[in-house]
This record gives C-alpha cells, structure tokens and sequence, in this order.
C-alpha cells in the first residue's frame, strides 16, 4: 500500500513537471503572396524544375506580436498551383513540391497526383511528414521547388505556375 | 637547376590540370549499376541530384510509371521516381569534395548521409553511410558525355 502511494506521488510530480515546462503557444495561418513558380525554357520531355523564392520578415508577418517573435512549430497546411489564364502551357504531367531555406535541408511538403491543363486550379496531397519547417520560418527567406513531368517533347518558353503555400506557424505567447 | 625547373613546371601542370571548382559536378551522370540517369545540379548555395532517366521505367506489376512506393511517409507513396531528388543538400568543401549531404535509395525508402569525391571530370566516388564514414559503401558514377 505504501509502495503504491510511492508511485501515485511520482506520477503526480511528473505530471506536475510536464505542464510547468510546457509552452503556452498561438496559432497563426499564413498564406503567402502569390509566388511565381518558374521553369526556365527550353523545357525538354521528362523532368524539369520550377523554382520560387519567397522573402519576408517576421515583423511583417506577426505585426500584432510586440516582443521578440520565437517560432516553435510550422507546417504547411495547403499548396495550391495554378496555371496563368490565356498562358499557352505545354502538356504537364504530376508535380512534386519541396521547400528549403539556408539553413534547413530540402523537405518535401506536396504531390499533385494529376496531369496540368490550362487556366485550372490544383490543390497537393500535402507531406504528412515535415521536419524542421520552424528553422526555415526563422531563415525569413525559403525556397520552392517543384518538379514537374513535361509530356511533350520540346517547349521553348518559360513556364510559369501561380503558388500559393498556407502553413500553420505557433508562436511562443 | 633546368631539370628542377622542368619537374617543378609538370607538378603545377598536375595540379591546375585536375583543380576543381564547386559548379564542376554539375551534369548528367550514371550510376554503376546503369540503371538510371541523375542530372545534378545546384539551388540557391546547395547541390542537388534528380533521377532524369530510368532503364525500366515503367512497374511490370502495376503497368504505371514507377513510383516512390517504399517512401516511408505514405502521403507521398504515388510520387514519380522519374524526377526524383534522390541527392540532397550537399555543400562543396574544397579539393573535389561535396559534403553534409543524403542520398535516398528508392528500393528501400531509407536516406543515408552520403560524400562524393570526384576522382576526375568524368567520375565520382559516391559514398553512403549510417553514422560514421567507414561502415558505408562506395559507387562510381560516370558523366554522360556526348559521343563526338
């Protein structure tokens, strides 16, 4: 009996301990601007990559946080591609999307499991698993890329796609 | 003293006739078992390697393009191998060495942290391991070049 009120009392310190350290958080959506997703021609059958920078400050994305702004978790909750209206577009196959910044490897966050037609809207498969998406928060600076299947032979323009990239960022209170 | 001066004169010759820089693995290159084809190339400050070519690319079971079906992340189970980044992150040290990176071997869904040593133009020492340099294994990689 003795030994089991032990147990019960180290349960409970530990308990205790956990919610002491855990961090009060808030969540935050972000979308960013309109990205332009490019893919630098002559594009080739098979293959090809797009790729799309986006630059911000953390000033500018919490404007309402008035103390030093620490990221404690991210992850992108959509990626939308869109293909620019009266564009002439080769013919696209699927396309997959990764992101990196300087300081976080390339991770990737999204599959369209689909072929690419003209002036349409496409939402990914979002990446069940993603690592390290708060670092590249706090780079203010990440790469998209996205790597396509080109269907036909040869295309000599540039393509570009519209990307818009959600993620659900927490920031310490 | 000419003899001195000749030797000294076909050393340099060696030296600046191998001497690499950062952007000299970019290219197309096969590995040995001659299977497919990785185009490496660089992003922002990073180097990257993506399958452009596959022997049999095509499943023999499902009749569909290959797909990265042992990712161990599900969700992303349906992604093409043609296209596939299968080298990542690797950053340039000095003296033919490209370091800090993986390579990601699609029969069994696993990343290894990975060097390459570029043994002259046209050949690279791909590395992999699991921990410590030593216990890994070692590939060779030749570049494409255009037959003339």
């Amino acid at each position: 009996m003795h030994y089991n009120f032990r147990i019960l009392g180290s349960c409970l310190c530990l308990i205790g301990f956990m919610f002491s350290c855990s961090v009060d958080t808030e969540k935050h959506e972000i979308t960013t601007p309109v990205l332009d997703l490019k893919a630098v021609g002559p594009l080739f059958e098979g293959s090809n990559t797009a790729t799309a920078t986006w630059e911000f400050s953390l000033k500018d994305l919490f404007p309402k946080l008035e103390e030093t702004i620490k990221i404690e978790k991210a992850k992108v909750k959509s990626i939308q591609v869109q293909t620019r209206e009266g564009m002439d577009f080769p013919k696209i196959g699927k396309m997959v999307i990764e992101m990196k910044s300087k300081y976080t490897d390339m991770t990737k966050i999204g599959l369209l499991d689909d072929n690419i037609q003209p002036n349409k809207k496409y939402t990914f498969q979002v990446a069940d698993e993603q690592d390290d998406l708060q670092t590249a928060i706090t780079d203010e600076r990440i790469t998209f890329i996205g790597d396509f299947d080109m269907l036909e032979d040869e295309y000599y323009d540039d393509v570009i796609f519209d990307l818009l990239v959600t993620l659900e960022i927490e920031t310490r209170k | 003293m000419k003899t001195k001066f000749f030797l000294i004169a076909f050393c340099l010759l060696g030296y600046f006739g191998f001497a690499q820089g950062a952007g000299d693995i970019v290219g197309v290159w096969e590995p040995g078992h001659g299977k497919a084809k990785v185009k490496i190339d660089k992003i922002d400050d990073k180097f990257y390697g993506k399958i452009v070519w596959l022997q049999e690319p095509i499943d023999t079971v499902t009749g569909e393009p290959k797909v990265d079906k042992n990712n161990p992340d599900e969700s992303m189970q349906s992604a093409p191998l043609r296209g596939f980044r299968i080298l990542k992150d690797f950053e340039y040290k000095g003296e033919g060495i490209w370091e800090e990176g993986t390579i990601y071997d699609p029969e069994n869904g696993t990343s290894y942290s990975c060097i390459i040593t570029m043994k002259d133009e046209n050949t690279l020492d791909i590395r992999g391991y699991v921990g410590v340099k030593t216990f890994g294994r070692t590939d060779t990689w030749r570049r494409l070049i255009r037959k003339k």
